[in-house]
């Protein structure tokens, strides 16, 4: 198969953050079925994103761009920015214990979401800009 | 926003109208669910059965609105699609919010 690249761009607003997610899940579907939690590809997209336009310096940020390439063996995801340096941290979910509701931490969900659902994350500052991939492999089945 | 809401004997349900529950509608969502505590509000039952996408904030919302309840009362999940499952599932919460499939089953747990 051709690798395909297919690259899209936003303004950094949360409004806008929708018709990216929206790309993704169509791709996700057609080029990643039979992966489990298929549908959270989306999610994990959509998450990135969000976290950009909160605490990447947006509106500072310029374009949001979504460059996705359909391998083979895998698609990768890479979100670019031109915000401030903001390599994703605490990539361990936040510890819940459902006997004491009072110490949920109500955030911090996000970036542990992505790693989660993604088979591998990578951050990178080229520059003057932030470089987020994110790579599925995609099952046997679906190539 | 856009929800529903209605009660059925002790229990308040809240439907939201939209599949989409986002970091945008997070502010509004969490507004209106915590107004419904502070207005006395205490077995609520969020009816999830139209969201099909919910993030990382709107699992923020609906922890603030556990918290705010503290032990007076319960907030609990019916009609939740698979992929919110899953996210449930992936961030534990699962073990936190009771989850039912249908409303009914839901409703008459609280009694």
């Amino acid at each position: 198969m051709t690798t395909i690249r297919m690259v899209s761009r936003i303004p950094p607003a949360l409004d806008h953050v929708r018709l990216l997610s929206s790309c993704v899940r169509g791709i996700s579907l057609e080029f990643l079925a039979g992966k489990p939690y298929v549908e959270l590809v989306e999610l994990a997209v959509a998450e990135a994103c969000t976290n950009i336009v909160r605490h990447a310096g947006a509106p500072t940020a310029g374009e949001i761009e979504l460059e996705v390439v359909i391998g083979d063996t895998d698609i990768d995801f890479v979100l670019r920015d031109r915000g401030d340096a903001f390599a994703p941290a605490a990539t361990e979910m936040p510890i819940v214990d459902p006997n004491k509701p009072e110490t949920l931490p109500e955030g911090g969900y996000g970036v542990p979401l992505i790693y989660r659902i993604m088979d591998a994350v990578q951050y990178a500052r080229e520059g003057t800009t932030n470089v987020l991939r994110m790579r599925c492999v995609r099952p046997a089945d679906s190539v | 926003m856009d929800l529903s809401t209605r009660e059925d004997g002790i229990v308040f349900i809240v439907e939201p109208l939209l599949t989409r529950l986002d970091a945008q509608q997070a502010p509004a969502f969490k507004l209106q669910l915590l107004g419904y505590i502070d207005a006395g509000h205490r077995n609520i039952l969020l009816n999830l059965s139209r969201v099909t996408f919910l993030d990382s904030s709107a699992l923020g919302v609906m922890v603030s609105a556990l918290k705010r309840l503290g032990r007076d009362g319960e907030l609990k999940l019916c009609g939740v699609q698979a992929p919110v499952r899953a996210t449930f599932e992936i961030t534990r919460l699962h073990r936190v919010f009771s989850l039912f499939d249908s409303e009914r089953d839901a409703v008459a747990s609280f009694a």
